[in-house]
């Protein structure tokens, strides 16, 4: 073995130890780039040459670099990242609902309708006195404010989820987009180191997509990632599919998936923040029926026995509220002719009764506890606590859900961060390595490079 | 036994989540200490939100009764005011009729006397006409007008009971009454010192014997009539004692529901923020444990 073949061999120390440096700093550099996986070089010994019957080692070879990843613990990663992202967009979006729900001030539905049972109960005392009667009306007029001012907030809450989920989806069909991209990047990359790069970000925007939109996502042989939607492919290979949404007539969102031949409803498979956004909104009209259903019954009962009373002119009684089919809570209001003449509250049970009588108005009083509601085992307070109860168990339900998808994605995250993660300590024991590793290739050069002077000496 | 590697970064996120999460339990303790209330959304207490809505109902609804009792309570003193003042002039009426049935006194004597019952009966007509506001209390459901014609005694009110609720289940108070029942029933107030005026005014001594049972009656009748409203008394007194306990009662029960023991939260928000510092102390040395900040 000549001197020559020494340097030749100490400079594949040097690529080797370079390369690991390069390698070393690209970890360092992605050691915060959410989906990162490690590369780790991997260094061959070269194939010995055979001189006179010995061999004679050539040196290291890069030989190729590794990137760290599980594609189990990913895929894992990907659903739990969408579950916990749909239980997290849920329990937020109910959170705000619930506000509207105030349980501490006076200005709720069931903190009013007390306030009108009650100016009712005080009207008994004298019902021919005009203030009193006002008071009755004033504090309907409260209630069926407050009960509009509840619908609305939730009929609110359900528009903006909608209008969001509209520009969202628009990101969402762009994304989809890039993974195909980036599929067909992976797939036709010329080295592995380039390809790895390519994997890693298609794998980040996978990563946002089952945040958003609660995919999962499959790794094929060619290092493609194929995407799913509860069993339809939404991205295979270098092929992305387009999502639509739309409104139905009742107002509620619909997701829709495009295929070759026809467009499917997809909206019960949607999952991440856009099915916990969707979920929330469900959640809204079910309040929202919930509410509407109880202003029906209370309504009807009110009006029907307002009917077989009479006024303070003898004239039978009207309807005492009004309110429109299916929108019962947002449309609820005084009978506006009602609201215009407090004589008109028939609290008399008869026409020629005299001004005190009260006999229809301690039966309109009654109904607050007669059981009305929830096929007759309820009261009006008990049914309308039920209402908020429904809401308190639909955010409890979605916060509890939330810890726990959460707990789950955080140790698969440690799993994942296990297998993949960026490690400075040890990055920097690499450095460290690769470091004394290029100072002794120089050595053996310098070394060498004397030795072949004191050669070219001695013939000189 | 295997061991996970750990990195840098997945020991600060896990710090980080640990973190996050008493912050979050911190936020909530500070939120119950400085509000003192326990349930400040539906999700505090779901499954009690029915019974908490009821209670609250119940408390409004004592308000309500304690309202009733003591408003009844007003008019039904007014009603024994004057039944009281009834029966002191019945009896009056009563000692002049034996007084003036005695052969003692002459015709003219008992004539004058008419003057004398007529006053009474005049006196009479404005207890029957007592009101409280305007509230006639013996005219029925017609107390806005008063009970009896001043002059004729005819009565002008109804045969209603005007009454208002004092405690659940539709048990009610009196807040007035049926005078032409009260007053007129088995004995007549107004029809005997009619009569008793009529047999003075006559001069004749065994017609006035005559009016003394029909004013023995008048008396009996208005002995009952206070037994009636001091009973209704009795009931709204009752109705307000136990509305105003039961008020009390659901006051504590209502405070058990949804206000926060304040010796318990301040204890725990102090646990929490102390676990709080102790987490920031742990990330903040963890964040200088790195191997290249020692090379």
């Amino acid at each position: 073995m000549s001197l020559i073949s020494s340097l030749n061999t100490a400079a594949t120390g040097l690529r080797v130890a370079s390369q690991g440096i390069n390698i070393t700093s690209h970890n360092v550099a992605n050691a915060t780039t959410e989906g990162f996986s490690q590369r780790r070089l991997r260094v061959e010994t070269n194939i010995p040459s055979q001189t006179n019957g010995f061999g004679i080692g050539r040196g290291a070879d890069a030989h190729s670099v590794v990137r760290s990843a599980d594609l189990l613990v990913n895929e894992r990663l990907v659903r739990a990242i969408g579950d916990e992202s749909r239980s997290s967009a849920r329990f937020q979006t109910l959170a705000v609902i619930e506000a509207s729900f105030d349980e501490t001030s006076e200005v709720g539905p069931s903190s009013l309708m007390n306030q009108f049972f009650d100016a009712m109960g005080r009207m008994a005392q004298d019902p021919s006195d005009l203030s009193l009667r006002e008071d009755v009306l004033t504090t309907a007029q409260r209630f069926a404010e407050g009960t509009n001012q509840l619908a609305l907030d939730l009929r609110g809450s359900r528009r903006s989820i909608y209008d969001e989920l509209e520009q969202t989806m628009a990101e969402i069909n762009q994304k989809l987009e890039q993974v195909a991209e980036f599929n067909a990047a992976v797939m036709g990359a010329p080295s592995e180191i380039g390809a790895g790069d390519f994997a890693d970000k298609r794998d980040q925007v996978i990563t946002e997509l089952a945040e958003e939109f609660g995919f999962t996502a499959e790794f094929t042989g060619d290092g493609a990632a194929q995407l799913s939607l509860g069993g339809h492919a939404v991205v295979t290979g270098p092929v992305a599919r387009v999502l639509s949404l739309e409104q139905t007539a009742a107002g509620n969102p619909q997701v829709n998936l495009s295929s070759d031949s026809a467009t499917v409803d997809v909206s019960s498979l949607v999952g991440g923040y856009f099915g916990g956004r969707l979920d929330a909104h469900a959640d809204a009209v079910g309040f929202e029926a919930d509410l509407n259903t109880f202003i029906d019954t209370l309504g009807t009962a009110l009006n029907t026995q307002h009917q077989t009373g009479f006024d303070q002119t003898g004239a039978p009684g009207g309807d005492f509220f009004t309110f429109t089919g299916g929108a019962e809570a947002l449309t609820l209001a005084v009978d506006a002719t009602l609201a215009q003449d407090s004589s008109l509250i028939a609290a008399a049970g008869a026409a020629t009764a005299a001004a005190g009588d009260g006999t229809n108005l301690a039966a309109l009083v009654d109904i607050e506890s007669q059981l009305l509601f929830a096929g007759g085992t309820q009261t009006a307070t008990e049914a309308l606590g039920s209402v908020y109860a429904s809401v308190g168990r639909s955010v409890r339900s979605a916060e509890m859900s939330n810890q726990t998808s959460l707990a789950s994605l955080e140790d698969l995250a440690s799993l994942r961060d296990a297998v993949s993660g960026v490690d400075l300590d040890q990055e920097a024991a690499d450095l460290l390595g690769w470091q004394a590793s290029y100072q002794a290739a120089s050595r053996v050069v310098t070394a060498t490079n004397q030795m072949l002077s004191e050669l070219m000496e001695i013939v000189r | 036994m295997a061991i996970i590697r750990s990195t840098y970064h997945s020991r600060l996120a896990n710090l980080s989540s640990q973190t996050r999460r008493i912050g979050d339990r911190m936020g909530r303790a500070q939120e119950v200490a400085s509000s003192g209330l326990e349930v400040l959304r539906p999700s505090d207490a779901a499954g009690r939100m029915s019974y908490i809505h009821s209670v609250r109902e119940s408390r409004a609804d004592q308000t309500q009764y304690t309202s009733n009792a003591s408003w009844a309570y007003q008019h039904l003193a007014v009603a024994d005011q004057s039944l009281g003042g009834l029966a002191s002039i019945i009896s009056e009426a009563r000692e002049l009729a034996v007084q003036m049935s005695s052969e003692t006194y002459n015709a003219d004597s008992r004539i004058t006397s008419a003057g004398e019952a007529s006053a009474m009966f005049d006196r009479a007509m404005v207890y029957a006409n007592a009101n409280l506001s305007g509230r006639f209390v013996f005219a029925g459901e017609s107390y806005d007008s008063p009970a009896y014609d001043a002059a004729t005694g005819a009565y002008l009110g109804d045969n209603g009971e005007p009454e208002v609720a004092v405690a659940d289940n539709n048990q009610t108070v009196a807040t007035g009454f049926d005078g032409s029942s009260l007053l007129q029933g088995t004995g007549d107030v107004v029809n005997a010192l009619q009569l008793l005026e009529t047999a003075l005014g006559t001069g004749d001594a065994v017609q006035v014997r005559d009016t003394i049972d029909a004013i023995e009656a008048a008396l009996e009748q208005v002995s009952v009539a206070r037994t009636v409203v001091g009973g209704e008394m009795q009931r709204a007194d009752d109705g307000l004692s136990m509305a105003q306990n039961m008020s009390i009662a659901l006051a504590g029960q209502e405070s058990d529901l949804v206000d926060a023991d304040a010796v318990e939260s301040f204890t725990n928000l102090f646990e929490v923020q102390q676990a709080f510092e102790a987490a920031l102390q742990v990330t903040s040395n963890a964040r200088s444990s790195l191997l290249f900040s020692r090379l």
